[in-house]
This record gives C-alpha cells, sequence and structure tokens, in this order.
C-alpha cells in the first residue's frame, strides 16, 4: 500500500548535498579559500544559483588548487526531475534548493 | 545547454481530503466500480434520491398487489376481505371444545383462529395481545331547537382514563373509535322546541400488551390452529398465559381490501414498512423512499411493484443518481453514447478442452476440472473471471475459473450443471453487457435468481471477481481508450484496503474531484518529518498535483514562514 513514506522516499530520489550555496556573482578563474565564511577544502561542494552568465549556475566541487570545479549534471533533462539539494552550512544552512525549472542557451 | 533554476523551498506532504461530488450536476461521473455493492455504499444518501411511485389505476379487476425484492415476492392477495381476527381470549380458555387458543411447542407455536382457510402458509400476521374493559353510563340530554337538529353531550368517565369508543351508541352518530378521556354521544332531535331526554353511552378500554409480527409456517387442521414461528420465548408465553382475560387479534397482512387505504396500511406493515412511507389523497397511493437507519443501503433500485389482475402494471422507484444505481454497463453508456452493452472489454476467446464427466462429488465440492488442448490458450484466460463452458450435449453454462495451474482450470461449477456432461469449449465473457450482467449477480447474490447458473459465492470470492474486473479495464490494452475516458478506480484489495486509483491527476478534467488540503508535514534534512499541522484553516491557496501519486508539492515562503503563504 502506498504510504507517505513512499511519498518521501520518491521525493527524495533525486536528493544532494552540499556545503555552501552562494547567491553573488563570483569569477570562477579565481582561487578561493572561503565564501560565505565557511572555508574551503578540497572536496567542498559548492552551488552557485546567481552567476550573471547563466551557464555557471550549479554545482562545483572545489579541487586542490581551491579551484571551483563545474559539475556538468543536467545534459539530460531529465536529470532535473526532483532535483533538490540540501546545503549544510553558510548563511543557507538547512536550506534546501530546488530546480523549478530550466532554460536552453547555447 | 540547459541551465537550471533554482530557488529554495521548504518540502511539505500536505494530506488532501480527497471529495468526489455525486450530485445531479450534468457532467460525467467518472470513477469505476467492479463491486456494485461498494458503489452504492459510497453515497450518504440512498432512500432519500429515489423518486415516489404514484399509483392509481383501477383496483376493480386486480387480484394482487406484489411487492417485490431480489428473491422475495410479498403478495397482497386483494380479496375484499381483511383477515382481522379479534377478541379471543387466550389460554386458559378453550374454543369449539378443541383445545388451547394458544399453544406453546418447542420449535413453533400454534394460535387459534375462526377459518384455516383464511391463512396459508408463508402469510405474515400480525398479532397483537391487550385487556379490554368495558364502562357504561346514562346522561340526560337538553336541546332546543328545530326538527332534525343534533345534539351533543359529552362527559369525563368516572376514573378519567383513555377510552376506546368502539360501538354505536343508541340514538346517537357515533361509530368510529375514538380515543379520548371522555365519551361524546350526539343524536337529532326529533321535535321542535325543547326537547329533553337521556341516552346511554357505552365506552370500551383497550390497554395494548404486546405485538408482534410473524410468519405461518403450517395449519393444525384438527384443532383449526394454525403453526407459526415461535417468536415469544417460553418465559415470556407463561407469563403471557397467565394474565387474565388477556385477548388477542390477527391480522394477516396477505389478505386485504380493494382500495388503497387498507393497501397502504398493510404495507406499512409489511416487512417491507421501514422502507416506504405511504400517503393516500384522492384515492392515489403515494410511496416514498424512506431512509432506513438499520439497512441504508436497501437496494431501491430493484425493489417494484406488480398489480395483477387482467392485466399486470409494474411500479419501480427510478433515480438519476448513477451510483445509487451503479452498474458497469450503465456506467459505461456515459462513454459510448447510451450503448455500450456490445463493446468488448475483454479478450473474445475460446479453446477447447476435454475434462471428465461431471459427477455427483463434484456437485459436492463444488469444484470440477478441465484440461485445456492447446496451453497458450491459457494466456487469454484468468483467475476469477466468468467463462462459458460447453459441453458434450452442447449445453452452455456460465462458470469461475477459481485456479489455473499448467495446463488445467479449475471452475466453480454452473448450478444447474447436468450431471454426466463434460466439458469440450470454454470461452471468455468479453463485453460490457455480459461482464456487467455477472458482476450485478454477484452483488445480489443469490442462487438462480436472474440465471439458472448462477452458483452463490462467499465474500472473498466475489471480492476477488470484483479485482479480477477491474485488473482488465485497468491493464488490457484494448481498454485504454476507455481509461483516458475515466477518472480513476475504487476498489477493494485483497487485503481488504479501499484503494482509489486516480488516472491522470495532473490534468484533472473531472470537475466532480476536489482536493481539500488538510494537513501537512514538513520534511526536513535526512527525510525527516515534522509533526502535522492543520492547513485548511489557514487559508485558501492553489496547489498542484505533481505526479501520478495524489499528493501534492507547495512552496512555502521562507520570509513568512509564520503566515504559512502557500503558491502553487
Amino acid at each position: 500500500m502506498y504510504t507517505e513514506y513512499d511519498i518521501i522516499d520518491e521525493f527524495f530520489s533525486n536528493s544532494h548535498e552540499a556545503e555552501i550555496a552562494y547567491g553573488q556573482n563570483i569569477d570562477l578563474n579565481k582561487s578561493y579559500t572561503m565564501l560565505d565564511n565557511v572555508r574551503l577544502n578540497i572536496g567542498t561542494k559548492v552551488l552557485l544559483y546567481r552567476q550573471k552568465n547563466l551557464k555557471e549556475n550549479g554545482l562545483y566541487i572545489v579541487n586542490s588548487n581551491n579551484e571551483l570545479v563545474f559539475q556538468d549534471q543536467f545534459n539530460d533533462v531529465s536529470k532535473m526531475f526532483r532535483y533538490k539539494i540540501h546545503i549544510n552550512a553558510g548563511s543557507h544552512l538547512d536550506d534546501e534548493f530546488h530546480i523549478v525549472g530550466y532554460i536552453t542557451v547555447n | 545547454m540547459n541551465v537550471p533554476i533554482f530557488e529554495i523551498k521548504d518540502s511539505f506532504i500536505i494530506k488532501n481530503i480527497l471529495n468526489y461530488n455525486t450530485t445531479l450536476s450534468g457532467d460525467t461521473y467518472g470513477i469505476l466500480f467492479t463491486d456494485y455493492d461498494l458503489a452504492r455504499k459510497t453515497q450518504n444518501k440512498n432512500a432519500e434520491r429515489f423518486d415516489n411511485i404514484i399509483i392509481n389505476t383501477d383496483l376493480s379487476d386486480k387480484n394482487n398487489f406484489i411487492l417485490n425484492y431480489k428473491d422475495d415476492n410479498f403478495n397482497i392477495l386483494l380479496d375484499n376481505e381483511v383477515i382481522d381476527y379479534k377478541d379471543c381470549i387466550m389460554y386458559p380458555y378453550q374454543i369449539d371444545n378443541s383445545g388451547y387458543t394458544f399453544v406453546n411447542d418447542s420449535k413453533h407455536q400454534e394460535i387459534s383462529v375462526n377459518d384455516l382457510s383464511d391463512y396459508d402458509v408463508d402469510d405474515y400476521l400480525e398479532i397483537s395481545f391487550y385487556l379490554e374493559y368495558n364502562r357504561s353510563g346514562e346522561t340526560t340530554w337538553t336541546h332546543s331547537g328545530e326538527t332534525g337538529e343534533t345534539w351533543y353531550v359529552n362527559g369525563f368517565t368516572d376514573n378519567n382514563v383513555y377510552w376506546n369508543i368502539t360501538s354505536n351508541i343508541p340514538n346517537s352518530g357515533i361509530s368510529d373509535t375514538i380515543n379520548s378521556v371522555m365519551w361524546e354521544v350526539t343524536g337529532t332531535t326529533i321535535s321542535s322546541g325543547q326537547t329533553t331526554g337521556t341516552t346511554n353511552w357505552e365506552v370500551v378500554q383497550i390497554i395494548p400488551i404486546l405485538k408482534y409480527k410473524c410468519y405461518v409456517i403450517g395449519k393444525n387442521n384438527g384443532v383449526y390452529r394454525i403453526k407459526i414461528e415461535k417468536k415469544l420465548e417460553n418465559w415470556l408465553f407463561n407469563n403471557l398465559s397467565k394474565v387474565p382475560n388477556l385477548k388477542y387479534k390477527i391480522l394477516n397482512i396477505n389478505k386485504c381490501n380493494k382500495n388503497y387505504l387498507d393497501i397502504s396500511n398493510h404495507i406499512k406493515k409489511s416487512p417491507y414498512g421501514n422502507y416506504i412511507s405511504c400517503n393516500i389523497m384522492d384515492d392515489v397511493l403515494t410511496l416514498t423512499p424512506i431512509r432506513n437507519d438499520l439497512d441504508l443501503y436497501f437496494d431501491y433500485n430493484i425493489f417494484n411493484i406488480d398489480i395483477s389482475g387482467s392485466t399486470t402494471i409494474n411500479y419501480t422507484f427510478n433515480t438519476n443518481y448513477l451510483y445509487n444505481k451503479y452498474t458497469l454497463e450503465l456506467f459505461l453508456d456515459q462513454f459510448f453514447s447510451g450503448s455500450s452493452s456490445g463493446e468488448t472489454i475483454y479478450y473474445n476467446y475460446s479453446g477447447e478442452t476435454t475434462s471428465n464427466q461431471y459427477e455427483i462429488n463434484d456437485k459436492n465440492s463444488n469444484r470440477f476440472k478441465l484440461t485445456v488442448n492447446n496451453i497458450d490458450d491459457l494466456e487469454y484466460f484468468k483467475n476469477y473471471t466468468y467463462i462459458y463452458i460447453t459441453t458434450n450435449n452442447y449445453n452452455t453454462y456460465r462458470a469461475l475459473i477459481v485456479d489455473i495451474n499448467e495446463d488445467q482450470i479449475t471452475i466453480i461449477p454452473p448450478l444447474n450443471m447436468i450431471l454426466n456432461e463434460s466439458i469440450i469449449e470454454i470461452k471468455n465473457l468479453y463485453t460490457v453487457k455480459e461482464i456487467s450482467d455477472v458482476l450485478y449477480e454477484c452483488c445480489v447474490n443469490i442462487n438462480n435468481l436472474y440465471s439458472n447458473d448462477y452458483n452463490k459465492l462467499n465474500i472473498d470470492l466475489r471480492r476477488y471477481v470484483y479485482n479480477s474486473y477491474y485488473e482488465i479495464i485497468n491493464n488490457l490494452v484494448i481498454n485504454e481508450n476507455l481509461r483516458n475516458e475515466l477518472t480513476g478506480a475504487l476498489f477493494e484489495n485483497i487485503n481488504n484496503t479501499f484503494v482509489l486509483k486516480i488516472y491522470n491527476p495532473q490534468d484533472i478534467k473531472d470537475n466532480r474531484l476536489t482536493y481539500l488540503p488538510s494537513e501537512a508535514i514538513r520534511i526536513g534534512k535526512n527525510k525527516k518529518t515534522s509533526f502535522p499541522f492543520r492547513v485548511d484553516s489557514i487559508r485558501t491557496f492553489s496547489y498542484n498535483v505533481i505526479d501520478a501519486n495524489i499528493y501534492t508539492s507547495f512552496i512555502f515562503d521562507a520570509n513568512k514562514d509564520n503566515d504559512t503563504v502557500i503558491s502553487g
């Protein structure tokens, strides 16, 4: 029988975690040691959601040079279905970001 | 490149109260049932939704007024006689030197009557026990007026109790039974001027003791007693028999005068008296369905009345509320221009078979096995669906498949299958009418009522049948277009859980279906949930159904969390 636990499982079937969600435009050619008052380490996940270049919005992982490396997750649109990412630090601590739509740019 | 648009949201599960409006709005009804009883029980009104029956036919050439319900035919014989045998004195008095008037037996009871021919086995009786006391007196009257004027005198009886005036009083016009604490007499003056005289009054006090109904189960011809169902317990019978001068009267509810007033009174006392109210006006009998709290889902759709004689007139209760009279055929008529009966909703498939001869052991076990000649045929047959079986004598019956194993099919044999026949062919019931009719028989579930082959099933088997036909409609490719027309289906699954399958909640085209959000649970990190809170009383808001399951997603404005602004 279908229960609310099934609903939760389905709802969270495309759920992710990140340390930081950053809402100001940054230069991706630079290295960063801290964003949103959170220190960046290798593997720290950062969600950028207000880049001026829309193509740069998305999830990044910090490399050994403290650069943000883009994770190209959405070539397949179906991967956006129920995509949500939970933020574990910074000013967006415990916020959840959901994908509510997309635009296609060349 | 696909660029996602992010928003900050909290996640909630919203529990909705789902409502399906079944009023007569004119819209198509979209919820399908294969369990007709369940369809009726989803309705919170039954009797109130059926129209009255109005009867004003001339009864002079009519002999019977018959109330038909399922396999019961309650026949009120219109022979111009009300069998109302009264003023009989119960034990220890004897009548006709033939024994006691009321006899107790271990399995039945017997009661004396004056004419055995007034009673038949299965007649329904109302038996009343009462005490009767007489009181009389004399009053002096004075009246001034012209000849022929009416005088009127009344007064209280000396003990000031209620009395029934039951007899014609000398020199008075009283003839009916009147409940009153007082006696009253009237008369007509025989000369002008002031006249006086004395008049006797007489009243009878009736004290009801007990009234009950029972069926006649036989006759004891030698002693003029009828045998009746044992409704009085021994202790009660013994107590009654000790009451001095206790009287009884018997009303035979199956015998009646040819007038609507008496018929009305008999209907009220019949087994259907709690389901129908009767009203007489200008010799027109109006029957109105009434709610019976002890039997809310009485099927008025199949209740009907025959008034028979030189011609027979049939009356039925009608309703336009589909789910109060639901059948699959009626439901599907909505999508097939009013004529769905010949539409195919299952495989039109037949296969050759062999079997042993049908023997008495098979009949007693209520199971019979047959073997398909081509095992590939089995994919076209399904457990708990009905098939036609053709025998070596080319008789055709309907039978229910209850097991399919390897190349063997086990059936519940038809009730009227002839011994020593064997089965040479099976074929599916595949049209709407065939399936609708057999589902209706399962719902009513009485042997031989609508067809000679229906074999009564227990509730579990019937539920399996309902579910099988639901699965046929729900799963088969040939029913895809039909499913596109439906809003959903409601059924009881094998775990006795009611399931509502909504076919396309994202595209709600059925205005009868509404969701009313009632309770929300916040889903937090690691899928943990908060305590549920009510949302229905906060404010009206819009929402979306977001996938094939019945749940909704809301956005709560994080900046107005306490105010709980919700947008779709």
